[in-house]
């Protein structure tokens, strides 16, 4: 996590010293799980402060990922460490679309799978190979199954084998987007600016023309840049 | 209005203002005159007390599901109303004072352990630690807009009625056509009360048998700012109270940040309208004119254009405006009614959005119709419904932080489908075609049976699909039947009505099958509804009410179909009720059993009691096709209103 640690960390001391002056009902937390926060340095990753709102720099978020799961053949054997300041390192990227999906969300099943014909609509990878050249990139992570559970990496390879994903896929049993929306909510789209790594969107919901329409927004300003 | 925190001795306060509502009594009061007439005081308080236990819909990780448990609040309203001739004066207040709530480390910190086996593990990973402070995070940006006590002006109007003009400056319901172009007003088992707060003018006139009615209205949106299922509320921010808004929004909730955010972030941004209506004709055929424009309230939240708070192909229309024309007979000599409504809608879209969304909508229309012929024994009804690119008015609130506020929009086109329908999924409404058609037969005794066939095609359920390409790749096809019988004794104490029906829905293309291999189904279901209420003699009354379903979502995330049972009993004997119910689900997303107990003693007839305790299933709830998701309960709640 790098330079949001520090960051992460003040917040805490400050929640956890707000807590205490309102006289809310404060856990202790053992000074053993503070000691243990890493410490980190050295990355070009933008500094703090971190936020969740669009202007807000993102925190470097981490994940087991693919970064390319057909050429890994889903296996969740491959899933390797895969953080955002990885792709910020990534000269020819311009816009991020992290995506939120669960297994019980039936909107992202279309947003992954599209549908056929002329008027038919266009798959996250459809998206992905119209603007790649451009700079966009998307980052398909899962959180949950369809009993609401975290999703295993037993879940991550059935989805991503099923609408046969070849972008970078990761699984989020953790739910690091649920800095940004609710655990009841799928999909949730975040379009990141990869040079600054400032929030451009936060999207609640399957709203394409609202989503594509954003993200051609950034990348033709950013082609006249 | 300022927040109203109140941290010690909140459960002794609100026992206390318990007590006092419940004093007996109740009686409307007559104050002192005004310009020679009496002033006539109506006070009506409906105070509840909640306590939310653990609701068994925690999972791994989960903040959300976690910090829904233990908490309880007091939450009341103080009806006021005042009337003296012409004029009446109303004001709601609302109250909603929390008395317990979670701890945001504590739950970051369970979540932590439990991640581990129970125990922190020694020494502590670093992963952990990390997982640690993004929980607290959460909880913390999760607790901001919920349980926070606050005190508030709801609703309140200053009205002026007389049989020609009515006139209303303040909060009111406003419904023009039926629901296209304008519907807001109180949705009680959705927890949802939106009015328009602004100003109102109605002008009736009539000729012979010629009646003209003309309406114009204006203000700024105003739903129910606190949801009592979640301890939720709504918070505007500095933003989003500019100009009018300063005024509508004087005293309303306002939005907070975390230790962990920079500035708040608004969860409501209230919207302004404008409508008027002309409506007239003879008693055989009324014609209406409606209109109404939205002006959305956008907000800079830190990247230097304005946007809504939760962007959308309706919440991104920076303005919208519908417009449509009504043709009502509503007597055909007797034998039946008809009503007719074709709405246009257009929306309009920031500068930067309209150049670059080449899949927003421009323009959509509706078209509407219903139609009831009757010669006895028999009575037929028809709906029908021609929808492109029509969507409803959702309201600006951040889903993100206040999903449970989705719920609230300002136009409800009809869904031509019985009321409690709520498999119309994803953007089913919004680009559709189909109808119901229902017959009655009178069979003598005082009975009914009935049947209905609904037919839909909708382009707009299983893909997103904004500017409604009507091809068969985006189709979905649903079939809905039922039929049942109703009866109603002589006396009208008793009632018994059973429907039973079912709905199958599917797509001409192949759909992924959960578990491999593909699908053409898309939604299938068979139910059972009852409903009696049926006088045994003397002062007991029982009543039974249910609704046992089998439902199959293929692309759900559930695999295989599963069953719901809803039962309820009670029992009235006089002034007392005593009732039981019993709920169950299949849906692994949910615990399978649910047990609660009702009891109620009615003080007189608008001052009564109730105590809940047990529980509840969560899921989706719908009203003539507004929708919300309701998370479990599981605890007690204590109801009292009172009428003075």
């Amino acid at each position: 996590m790098r330079g949001s640690v520090r960051t992460s960390l003040l917040a805490l001391a400050v929640s956890t010293t707000c807590l205490v002056a309102c006289g809310a009902n404060n856990a202790d937390v053992p000074d053993e799980l503070l000691a243990a926060i890493p410490k980190g340095g050295g990355s070009d990753y933008p500094e703090g402060p971190y936020g969740t709102a669009a202007g807000d720099v993102v925190q470097d978020l981490c994940w087991d990922a693919w970064q390319n799961p057909k050429a890994d053949g889903y296996d969740p054997a491959r899933l390797r460490r895969l953080c955002l300041s990885d792709i910020h390192a990534d000269r020819d990227a311009r816009l991020l679309l992290v995506n939120s999906s669960a297994i019980w969300c039936v909107a992202c099943r279309f947003e992954y799978g599209g549908s056929e014909g002329e008027d038919g609509r266009p798959s996250l990878a459809d998206h992905l190979a119209e603007r790649r050249d451009q700079g966009f990139r998307i980052l398909g992570t899962l959180f949950q199954d369809g009993a609401s559970e975290p999703a295993t990496p037993a879940d991550a390879a059935q989805w991503a084998r099923l609408y046969a994903v070849d972008f970078p896929f990761a699984l989020d049993d953790d739910h690091h987007l649920g800095l940004f929306t609710s655990s009841s909510i799928a999909p949730f789209n975040l379009l990141v600016d990869t040079r600054t790594m400032k929030i451009v969107l936060e999207l609640e919901g399957d709203e394409p023309a609202t989503l594509f329409g954003a993200a051609d927004a950034f990348l033709k300003d950013a082609a006249a840049e | 209005m300022k927040q109203a925190v109140f941290r010690r001795g909140i459960g002794g306060r609100a026992a206390a203002l318990v007590i006092l509502c419940a004093a007996p009594g109740a009686r409307a009061l007559d104050g002192p005159a005004l310009a020679g007439r009496p002033v006539q005081i109506d006070v009506t308080n409906a105070g509840s007390v909640l306590y939310n236990a653990d609701n068994r819909n925690s999972r791994p990780g989960s903040v959300v599901r976690r910090i829904d448990d233990d908490w309880g609040v007091f939450y009341n309203r103080l009806n006021v109303q005042a009337s003296s001739g012409p004029f009446q004066l109303g004001l709601r207040l609302d109250s909603a004072l929390f008395y317990a709530t979670p701890d945001p480390t504590k739950v970051a910190l369970d979540l932590t352990r439990e991640r581990h086996g129970g125990a922190l593990p020694d020494p502590v990973p670093g992963d952990a630690a990390l997982f640690f402070v993004q929980k607290t995070t959460e909880a913390s940006n999760e607790l901001v807009t919920r349980y926070t006590s606050w005190t508030y002006p709801a609703k309140y109007y200053l009205g002026y009625s007389t049989p020609d003009v009515e006139a209303t400056v303040g909060d009111f319901y406003a419904q023009l056509g039926r629901g296209l172009v304008l519907s807001v007003r109180k949705l009680d088992e959705l927890s949802s009360d939106t009015t328009v707060r602004g100003a109102r003018m109605t002008y009736k006139a009539r000729v012979d048998d010629v009646r003209l009615r003309m309406t114009a209205l204006g203000g700024a949106m105003n739903p129910l700012r606190f949801d009592e299922a979640s301890g939720r509320y709504l918070g505007v921010g500095p933003g989003t109270t500019t100009g009018l808004l300063a005024l509508t929004e004087a005293g309303m909730p306002r939005a907070q940040a975390s230790p962990f955010e920079s500035r708040p972030e608004p969860t409501y941004a209230p919207d302004r309208v404008v409508g008027a209506q002309i409506e007239g004709g003879p008693r055989v055929l009324q014609v209406g004119v409606q209109g109404a424009l939205f002006d959305r309230t956008f907000t800079d939240s830190g990247t230097n254009a304005e946007a809504a708070l939760s962007p959308g192909t309706v919440r991104s229309a920076s303005r919208i405006l519908n417009g449509s024309v009504s043709v009502a007979a509503p007597d055909l000599g007797g034998h039946g009614a008809l009503y007719f409504e074709a709405a246009l809608q257009n929306m309009t879209y920031p500068s930067v959005l309209s150049q670059s969304g080449r899949d927003l909508p421009d323009s959509g229309h509706a078209l509407y119709a219903s139609a009831t012929v009757t010669e006895k024994p028999v009575t037929f009804t028809f709906e029908g419904k021609h929808y492109r690119r029509f969507y409803p008015l959702l309201a600006n609130v951040n889903l993100g932080r206040a999903p449970e506020f989705s719920v609230v929009q300002y136009s409800a086109p009809p869904t031509a489908e019985a009321f409690w329908v709520d498999t119309e999924f994803e953007g089913f409404n919004t680009c559709v075609t189909g109808g119901r058609l229902r017959a009655d037969v009178e069979v003598g005794g005082g009975s009914t049976v009935f049947a209905w066939l609904g037919r839909y095609l909708s382009w707009a359920e299983s893909v997103a699909n904004a500017r409604c390409e009507t091809g068969e790749q985006n189709e979905n096809r649903v079939w809905d039947v039922a039929s049942g019988a109703e009866h109603v004794s002589k006396n009208r104490k008793t009632r018994v009505s059973a429907t039973i029906g079912g709905r199958t829905d599917d797509t001409p293309r192949a759909l992924p099958h959960p578990e491999g291999g593909e699908t053409h189904l898309f939604y299938q279901e068979a139910y059972l509804r009852y409903d009696v209420t049926t006088h045994l003699g003397g002062p007991f009354t029982l009543k039974l009410q249910g609704w046992d379903r089998r439902r199959h979502q293929t692309q759900g995330g559930i695999p295989d179909p599963w069953t719901e049972l809803q039962h309820l009993f009670a029992l009235d004997i006089a002034r007392f009720t005593v009732g039981a119910g019993y709920e169950y689900t299949g849906n692994p997303q949910f615990p399978d059993h649910y047990f609660n107990g009702l009891f109620a003693y009615a003080i007189n007839a608008s001052s009564n009691v109730s105590l809940f305790a047990g529980q509840r299933r969560g899921g989706l709830r719908c009203v003539s096709g507004v929708c919300r998701v309701y998370p479990p309960f599981e605890g007690v709640r204590l109801d009292v209103t009172v009428r003075f």
